[in-house]
Protein backbone atom coordinates (compact mmCIF):
# COMPACT_ATOMS: atom_id res chain seq x y z
CA UNK A 1 0.00 0.00 0.00
CA UNK A 2 1.47 3.38 -0.89
CA UNK A 3 2.10 5.85 1.91
CA UNK A 4 -0.19 8.38 0.28
CA UNK A 5 -3.36 9.04 2.22
CA UNK A 6 -6.19 8.24 -0.17
CA UNK A 7 -8.56 11.02 -1.06
CA UNK A 8 -6.55 13.76 0.58
CA UNK A 9 -5.49 16.76 -1.47
CA UNK A 10 -2.20 18.57 -1.06
CA UNK A 11 -2.07 20.46 2.20
CA UNK A 12 -1.12 24.11 2.35
CA UNK A 13 2.38 23.45 3.62
CA UNK A 14 3.14 20.89 0.92
CA UNK A 15 3.37 21.60 -2.77
CA UNK A 16 3.02 19.21 -5.72
CA UNK A 17 6.56 18.34 -6.76
CA UNK A 18 6.76 14.58 -6.72
CA UNK A 19 10.41 14.00 -7.72
CA UNK A 20 13.01 12.77 -5.24
CA UNK A 21 10.79 11.12 -2.66
CA UNK A 22 10.15 7.44 -1.95
CA UNK A 23 6.47 7.75 -2.81
CA UNK A 24 5.75 4.03 -3.04
CA UNK A 25 6.48 2.60 0.36
CA UNK A 26 4.39 -0.11 1.93
CA UNK A 27 4.74 0.74 5.61
CA UNK A 28 2.67 -2.28 6.76
CA UNK A 29 4.87 -4.71 4.91
CA UNK A 30 8.07 -2.98 5.99
CA UNK A 31 7.03 -2.91 9.66
CA UNK A 32 6.04 -6.57 9.48
CA UNK A 33 9.44 -7.49 8.04
CA UNK A 34 11.25 -5.53 10.76
CA UNK A 35 9.05 -7.12 13.42
CA UNK A 36 10.15 -10.55 12.19
CA UNK A 37 13.80 -9.48 12.13
CA UNK A 38 14.02 -9.94 8.36
CA UNK A 39 17.37 -8.58 7.15
CA UNK A 40 15.83 -7.17 3.95
CA UNK A 41 13.33 -5.19 6.01
CA UNK A 42 16.03 -3.86 8.32
CA UNK A 43 18.12 -2.79 5.34
CA UNK A 44 15.14 -1.06 3.74
CA UNK A 45 14.31 0.73 7.00
CA UNK A 46 17.91 1.89 7.28
CA UNK A 47 18.01 2.99 3.64
CA UNK A 48 14.83 5.02 4.04
CA UNK A 49 15.58 6.74 7.31
CA UNK A 50 19.33 6.82 7.95
CA UNK A 51 20.03 10.00 5.99
CA UNK A 52 16.99 11.75 7.44
CA UNK A 53 17.85 10.75 11.00
CA UNK A 54 21.45 11.82 10.45
CA UNK A 55 20.25 15.12 9.00
CA UNK A 56 17.86 15.79 11.88
CA UNK A 57 20.37 14.93 14.59
CA UNK A 58 23.13 16.96 12.94
CA UNK A 59 20.82 19.94 12.60
CA UNK A 60 19.89 19.89 16.27
CA UNK A 61 22.98 18.51 17.98
CA UNK A 62 25.86 19.21 15.61
CA UNK A 63 28.24 16.80 13.92
CA UNK A 64 29.88 15.42 17.07
CA UNK A 65 29.40 11.66 17.61
CA UNK A 66 26.88 11.63 14.78
CA UNK A 67 27.46 8.04 13.68
CA UNK A 68 26.89 6.73 17.20
CA UNK A 69 23.75 8.79 17.61
CA UNK A 70 22.28 7.62 14.31
CA UNK A 71 23.07 4.04 15.28
CA UNK A 72 21.40 4.52 18.68
CA UNK A 73 18.28 6.01 17.09
CA UNK A 74 18.03 3.20 14.57
CA UNK A 75 18.38 0.56 17.30
CA UNK A 76 15.67 2.22 19.40
CA UNK A 77 13.29 2.27 16.43
CA UNK A 78 13.94 -1.35 15.52
CA UNK A 79 13.59 -2.60 19.11
CA UNK A 80 10.42 -0.59 19.62
CA UNK A 81 8.90 -2.08 16.47
CA UNK A 82 9.93 -5.59 17.51
CA UNK A 83 8.39 -5.07 20.97
CA UNK A 84 5.11 -4.10 19.31
CA UNK A 85 5.22 -0.47 20.40
CA UNK A 86 4.22 0.76 16.95
CA UNK A 87 0.54 -0.11 16.69
CA UNK A 88 -0.27 1.60 13.39
CA UNK A 89 2.38 0.90 10.70
CA UNK A 90 1.12 3.87 8.68
CA UNK A 91 2.42 6.11 11.46
CA UNK A 92 6.00 4.87 11.06
CA UNK A 93 7.35 8.27 9.99
CA UNK A 94 5.74 9.99 12.97
CA UNK A 95 7.03 7.23 15.22
CA UNK A 96 10.61 7.66 13.98
CA UNK A 97 10.33 11.43 14.42
CA UNK A 98 9.15 11.00 18.00
CA UNK A 99 12.05 8.66 18.78
CA UNK A 100 14.60 11.04 17.29
CA UNK A 101 13.08 14.09 18.99
CA UNK A 102 13.21 12.33 22.36
CA UNK A 103 16.80 11.47 21.69
CA UNK A 104 17.61 15.12 20.97
CA UNK A 105 15.86 16.26 24.14
CA UNK A 106 17.74 13.63 26.16
CA UNK A 107 21.11 14.74 24.76
CA UNK A 108 20.31 18.37 25.51
CA UNK A 109 19.19 17.58 29.07
CA UNK A 110 22.36 15.57 29.53
CA UNK A 111 24.46 18.48 28.23
CA UNK A 112 22.68 20.95 30.52
CA UNK A 113 23.22 18.68 33.52
CA UNK A 114 26.89 18.07 32.80
CA UNK A 115 27.46 21.78 32.22
CA UNK A 116 25.88 22.59 35.58
CA UNK A 117 27.96 19.92 37.30
CA UNK A 118 31.10 21.29 35.71
CA UNK A 119 30.25 24.83 36.75
CA UNK A 120 29.66 23.65 40.32
CA UNK A 121 33.10 22.08 40.30
CA UNK A 122 35.44 24.66 38.86
CA UNK A 123 33.53 27.57 37.30
CA UNK A 124 35.23 27.06 33.96
CA UNK A 125 33.18 27.56 30.82
CA UNK A 126 32.01 24.42 28.99
CA UNK A 127 34.48 23.01 26.52
CA UNK A 128 33.04 22.09 23.18
CA UNK A 129 34.17 22.87 19.68
CA UNK A 130 31.41 25.04 18.28
CA UNK A 131 33.36 26.50 15.40
CA UNK A 132 32.37 26.02 11.80
CA UNK A 133 35.03 24.22 9.82
CA UNK A 134 37.20 26.37 7.50
CA UNK A 135 35.28 25.39 4.39
CA UNK A 136 31.92 26.24 5.95
CA UNK A 137 33.32 29.53 7.20
CA UNK A 138 34.59 30.40 3.74
CA UNK A 139 31.29 29.57 2.08
CA UNK A 140 29.30 31.48 4.70
CA UNK A 141 31.58 34.49 4.27
CA UNK A 142 31.18 34.43 0.49
CA UNK A 143 27.41 34.16 0.74
CA UNK A 144 27.37 37.05 3.21
CA UNK A 145 29.36 39.24 0.79
CA UNK A 146 26.90 38.45 -1.98
CA UNK A 147 23.95 39.26 0.24
CA UNK A 148 25.51 42.55 1.35
CA UNK A 149 25.85 43.46 -2.32
CA UNK A 150 22.23 42.51 -2.97
CA UNK A 151 20.96 44.48 0.00
CA UNK A 152 22.96 47.53 -0.98
CA UNK A 153 21.42 47.42 -4.44
CA UNK A 154 17.82 47.59 -3.22
CA UNK A 155 15.90 50.54 -1.78
CA UNK A 156 16.25 51.40 1.93
CA UNK A 157 12.61 50.49 2.40
CA UNK A 158 13.06 47.02 0.87
CA UNK A 159 16.21 46.55 2.92
CA UNK A 160 14.31 47.47 6.07
CA UNK A 161 11.68 44.86 5.26
CA UNK A 162 14.31 42.14 4.83
CA UNK A 163 16.11 43.29 8.00
CA UNK A 164 12.92 43.18 10.00
CA UNK A 165 12.10 39.70 8.76
CA UNK A 166 15.48 37.96 8.77
CA UNK A 167 17.44 39.79 11.48
CA UNK A 168 14.82 41.09 13.89
CA UNK A 169 12.58 38.06 13.24
CA UNK A 170 9.43 40.13 13.11
CA UNK A 171 6.40 38.30 11.78
CA UNK A 172 5.22 38.77 8.22
CA UNK A 173 1.87 40.02 9.53
CA UNK A 174 3.48 42.71 11.67
CA UNK A 175 5.81 43.88 8.89
CA UNK A 176 2.97 44.02 6.37
CA UNK A 177 0.79 45.98 8.80
CA UNK A 178 3.48 48.45 9.85
CA UNK A 179 4.91 48.98 6.37
CA UNK A 180 1.65 48.98 4.49
CA UNK A 181 2.39 45.90 2.39
CA UNK A 182 0.19 43.15 1.03
CA UNK A 183 1.19 39.52 1.56
CA UNK A 184 1.89 39.22 -2.18
CA UNK A 185 4.18 42.26 -2.18
CA UNK A 186 6.04 40.83 0.79
CA UNK A 187 6.54 37.43 -0.83
CA UNK A 188 7.54 39.06 -4.10
CA UNK A 189 10.19 41.15 -2.38
CA UNK A 190 11.71 38.09 -0.73
CA UNK A 191 11.52 36.13 -3.95
CA UNK A 192 13.27 38.93 -5.86
CA UNK A 193 15.98 39.14 -3.21
CA UNK A 194 16.58 35.39 -3.49
CA UNK A 195 16.70 35.55 -7.26
CA UNK A 196 19.12 38.47 -7.12
CA UNK A 197 21.22 36.58 -4.57
CA UNK A 198 21.41 33.70 -7.02
CA UNK A 199 22.23 35.93 -9.99
CA UNK A 200 24.96 37.93 -8.28
CA UNK A 201 26.45 34.76 -6.88
CA UNK A 202 26.33 33.03 -10.23
CA UNK A 203 28.18 35.90 -11.91
CA UNK A 204 30.72 36.16 -9.14
CA UNK A 205 31.45 32.53 -8.58
CA UNK A 206 30.61 30.96 -11.89
CA UNK A 207 33.75 28.94 -11.93
CA UNK A 208 34.00 28.27 -8.22
CA UNK A 209 32.58 25.32 -6.33
CA UNK A 210 29.82 27.56 -5.01
CA UNK A 211 28.24 27.65 -8.45
CA UNK A 212 25.97 24.59 -8.05
CA UNK A 213 24.49 25.94 -4.83
CA UNK A 214 23.95 29.41 -6.26
CA UNK A 215 22.45 28.18 -9.51
CA UNK A 216 19.95 26.13 -7.47
CA UNK A 217 19.21 29.15 -5.27
CA UNK A 218 18.41 31.23 -8.36
CA UNK A 219 16.09 28.63 -9.85
CA UNK A 220 14.29 27.59 -6.69
CA UNK A 221 13.46 31.19 -5.79
CA UNK A 222 11.28 31.60 -8.87
CA UNK A 223 8.15 30.19 -7.30
CA UNK B 1 -1.61 14.95 11.06
CA UNK B 2 0.11 12.47 8.79
CA UNK B 3 2.96 13.36 6.46
CA UNK B 4 2.40 13.24 2.72
CA UNK B 5 5.21 11.76 0.66
CA UNK B 6 3.68 12.81 -2.65
CA UNK B 7 4.22 16.50 -2.08
CA UNK B 8 7.32 18.46 -1.22
CA UNK B 9 7.34 21.16 1.43
CA UNK B 10 6.29 24.61 0.23
CA UNK B 11 9.16 27.14 -0.01
CA UNK B 12 7.59 29.61 2.44
CA UNK B 13 6.92 26.86 4.96
CA UNK B 14 10.48 25.60 4.62
CA UNK B 15 11.76 29.10 5.31
CA UNK B 16 9.60 29.47 8.41
CA UNK B 17 10.79 26.04 9.57
CA UNK B 18 14.40 27.09 8.99
CA UNK B 19 13.80 30.16 11.16
CA UNK B 20 12.12 28.08 13.88
CA UNK B 21 8.80 29.82 13.41
CA UNK B 22 6.44 26.96 12.60
CA UNK B 23 3.82 25.90 15.13
CA UNK B 24 4.10 22.26 16.22
CA UNK B 25 1.04 21.11 14.29
CA UNK B 26 2.63 22.28 11.03
CA UNK B 27 6.21 21.40 11.96
CA UNK B 28 5.31 17.76 12.68
CA UNK B 29 4.35 16.71 9.11
CA UNK B 30 7.19 18.84 7.72
CA UNK B 31 9.74 17.03 9.91
CA UNK B 32 8.26 13.63 9.06
CA UNK B 33 8.58 14.46 5.38
CA UNK B 34 12.15 15.68 5.89
CA UNK B 35 13.07 12.35 7.48
CA UNK B 36 12.59 10.54 4.18
CA UNK B 37 12.88 13.20 1.46
CA UNK B 38 16.41 13.99 0.31
CA UNK B 39 15.18 16.66 -2.08
CA UNK B 40 13.63 18.66 0.74
CA UNK B 41 16.68 18.09 2.96
CA UNK B 42 18.80 19.70 0.22
CA UNK B 43 16.31 22.51 -0.25
CA UNK B 44 16.27 23.18 3.47
CA UNK B 45 20.05 23.45 3.49
CA UNK B 46 19.82 26.07 0.76
CA UNK B 47 17.14 27.96 2.66
CA UNK B 48 19.27 27.79 5.81
CA UNK B 49 22.21 29.22 3.88
CA UNK B 50 20.12 32.06 2.45
CA UNK B 51 18.58 32.92 5.81
CA UNK B 52 22.02 32.91 7.47
CA UNK B 53 23.46 35.12 4.71
CA UNK B 54 20.51 37.53 4.88
CA UNK B 55 20.82 37.73 8.65
CA UNK B 56 24.58 38.33 8.58
CA UNK B 57 24.32 40.91 5.79
CA UNK B 58 21.48 42.78 7.49
CA UNK B 59 23.41 42.84 10.75
CA UNK B 60 26.50 44.17 9.03
CA UNK B 61 24.61 46.87 7.16
CA UNK B 62 22.81 47.91 10.33
CA UNK B 63 26.14 48.52 12.00
CA UNK B 64 27.53 50.52 9.07
CA UNK B 65 26.64 54.23 9.08
CA UNK B 66 24.52 55.08 6.05
CA UNK B 67 26.33 57.02 3.34
CA UNK B 68 25.30 60.47 2.14
CA UNK B 69 24.17 59.01 -1.19
CA UNK B 70 21.90 56.48 0.48
CA UNK B 71 20.32 59.09 2.72
CA UNK B 72 19.80 61.42 -0.23
CA UNK B 73 18.22 58.59 -2.22
CA UNK B 74 15.95 57.74 0.68
CA UNK B 75 14.92 61.37 0.96
CA UNK B 76 14.24 61.63 -2.78
CA UNK B 77 12.16 58.47 -2.81
CA UNK B 78 10.17 59.85 0.12
CA UNK B 79 9.61 63.08 -1.79
CA UNK B 80 8.31 61.17 -4.80
CA UNK B 81 5.55 59.64 -2.67
CA UNK B 82 4.25 63.03 -1.54
CA UNK B 83 0.88 63.96 -3.17
CA UNK B 84 1.02 66.68 -5.85
CA UNK B 85 -0.91 69.41 -3.95
CA UNK B 86 1.76 69.60 -1.34
CA UNK B 87 4.58 69.11 -3.80
CA UNK B 88 5.23 72.84 -3.82
CA UNK B 89 5.55 72.87 -0.08
CA UNK B 90 7.92 69.94 -0.32
CA UNK B 91 10.03 71.84 -2.82
CA UNK B 92 10.01 74.86 -0.57
CA UNK B 93 11.42 72.79 2.24
CA UNK B 94 13.90 71.14 -0.09
CA UNK B 95 16.51 73.79 0.56
CA UNK B 96 16.26 73.25 4.29
CA UNK B 97 16.44 69.49 3.90
CA UNK B 98 19.36 69.79 1.52
CA UNK B 99 21.29 71.56 4.25
CA UNK B 100 20.45 68.66 6.58
CA UNK B 101 21.54 66.13 3.96
CA UNK B 102 24.92 67.78 3.65
CA UNK B 103 25.44 67.99 7.42
CA UNK B 104 27.83 65.55 9.06
CA UNK B 105 25.67 62.69 10.27
CA UNK B 106 27.67 61.89 13.31
CA UNK B 107 26.33 64.96 15.10
CA UNK B 108 22.82 63.69 15.61
CA UNK B 109 23.57 60.86 18.00
CA UNK B 110 22.08 57.39 17.63
CA UNK B 111 18.40 56.76 18.19
CA UNK B 112 17.56 54.43 21.09
CA UNK B 113 18.01 50.85 19.91
CA UNK B 114 14.83 48.86 19.29
CA UNK B 115 14.70 45.47 21.02
CA UNK B 116 15.86 42.56 18.90
CA UNK B 117 13.44 39.64 18.89
CA UNK B 118 14.94 36.26 19.80
CA UNK B 119 12.83 33.13 19.38
CA UNK B 120 14.03 30.37 21.72
CA UNK B 121 13.08 26.74 21.14
CA UNK B 122 13.30 23.85 23.54
CA UNK B 123 14.51 21.62 20.70
CA UNK B 124 17.48 23.84 20.13
CA UNK B 125 20.67 22.40 21.49
CA UNK B 126 24.05 23.61 22.52
CA UNK B 127 25.69 23.67 19.12
CA UNK B 128 26.62 26.70 17.10
CA UNK B 129 24.23 25.76 14.31
CA UNK B 130 21.14 25.91 16.46
CA UNK B 131 21.95 28.53 19.10
CA UNK B 132 19.61 31.50 18.80
CA UNK B 133 21.46 34.55 17.56
CA UNK B 134 20.83 38.24 18.13
CA UNK B 135 22.69 41.51 17.84
CA UNK B 136 24.77 42.53 20.87
CA UNK B 137 24.26 45.82 22.66
CA UNK B 138 20.51 46.12 22.20
CA UNK B 139 17.57 45.11 24.41
CA UNK B 140 16.30 41.62 23.69
CA UNK B 141 12.73 40.57 23.22
CA UNK B 142 12.77 36.88 24.20
CA UNK B 143 10.02 34.63 22.87
CA UNK B 144 9.73 31.12 24.26
CA UNK B 145 7.39 28.34 23.20
CA UNK B 146 5.98 26.77 26.38
CA UNK B 147 3.91 24.08 24.71
CA UNK B 148 6.24 21.27 25.82
CA UNK B 149 6.20 22.29 29.48
CA UNK B 150 2.73 20.84 30.02
CA UNK B 151 1.29 22.32 33.22
CA UNK B 152 4.48 23.59 34.79
CA UNK B 153 4.17 27.34 35.14
CA UNK B 154 7.32 29.41 34.59
CA UNK B 155 8.30 31.74 37.43
CA UNK B 156 11.53 33.42 36.42
CA UNK B 157 13.89 33.87 33.53
CA UNK B 158 17.63 34.36 33.82
CA UNK B 159 20.45 35.09 31.40
CA UNK B 160 23.88 33.81 32.39
CA UNK B 161 27.15 34.35 30.58
CA UNK B 162 29.46 31.56 29.40
CA UNK B 163 31.05 31.37 32.85
CA UNK B 164 27.66 30.84 34.48
CA UNK B 165 27.48 34.35 35.99
CA UNK B 166 23.97 35.79 36.10
CA UNK B 167 23.73 38.97 34.02
CA UNK B 168 19.96 39.52 33.99
CA UNK B 169 16.99 38.06 35.82
CA UNK B 170 13.27 38.77 35.97
CA UNK B 171 10.09 37.24 37.28
CA UNK B 172 7.79 36.02 34.53
CA UNK B 173 4.32 34.61 34.15
CA UNK B 174 2.55 33.27 31.11
CA UNK B 175 -1.13 32.80 30.45
CA UNK B 176 -0.64 31.36 26.96
CA UNK B 177 1.66 28.78 25.36
CA UNK B 178 4.09 31.55 24.45
CA UNK B 179 6.20 33.60 26.83
CA UNK B 180 7.35 37.03 25.67
CA UNK B 181 9.75 39.03 27.83
CA UNK B 182 11.90 42.05 27.04
CA UNK B 183 15.32 42.07 28.66
CA UNK B 184 16.33 45.73 28.77
CA UNK B 185 19.95 44.91 29.54
CA UNK B 186 22.19 45.61 26.54
CA UNK B 187 24.64 42.74 26.70
CA UNK B 188 28.00 42.63 24.95
CA UNK B 189 28.82 40.04 22.27
CA UNK B 190 29.42 36.52 23.49
CA UNK B 191 27.78 33.24 24.42
CA UNK B 192 24.96 33.18 26.91
CA UNK B 193 22.43 30.76 28.32
CA UNK B 194 18.81 31.67 28.91
CA UNK B 195 17.36 29.70 31.80
CA UNK B 196 13.69 29.30 32.52
CA UNK B 197 12.77 28.35 36.09
CA UNK B 198 9.51 26.99 37.44
CA UNK B 199 7.30 29.17 39.63
CA UNK B 200 7.19 26.45 42.26
CA UNK B 201 10.52 25.54 43.92
CA UNK B 202 12.52 27.37 41.25
CA UNK B 203 13.41 24.19 39.36
CA UNK B 204 15.24 24.66 36.05
CA UNK B 205 12.74 23.89 33.28
CA UNK B 206 14.67 24.73 30.16
CA UNK B 207 17.97 26.18 29.05
CA UNK B 208 18.54 27.79 25.66
CA UNK B 209 21.81 28.68 23.97
CA UNK B 210 22.06 32.31 22.88
CA UNK B 211 24.82 33.95 20.89
CA UNK B 212 25.07 37.74 20.72
CA UNK B 213 27.12 39.10 17.83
Amino acid sequence: MPAKVAGRGPRKELEALPAGCPVKVSWSSLVEQVRKGDSGGLEELYRLFSRGIRYYLCRHLGPQELDDRVHDAFLIVVQAIQHGELRDPERLMGFVRTVVRRQVVAYIDQAVQSRRDRLDLDLTPPISDQRENPEERLLAGEREEIMVKVMKSISPRDREILTRFYLLEQSQERICAEMNLTETQFRLLKSRAKARFGEVGKRRFLKSRLAPFLVRAATTSDH
Amino acid sequence: MQSDLNHHVDEEVLERYSMGRLPEEVAAPVEEHLLVCETCQDRLEEVDAFVAAARAAARRLQQEPAGVWERTREWLSGLARIPKPIGALALATAAVLAVLVLQPWQGGGPAPAAPATVVLHSMRGADSVSAARAPAGVPLRLEIDLSELAERAPGSLEIVDSAGKSVWRASVSASTQRLEVTAEASLPAGRYWVRLYAAAEGELLREFALRLE
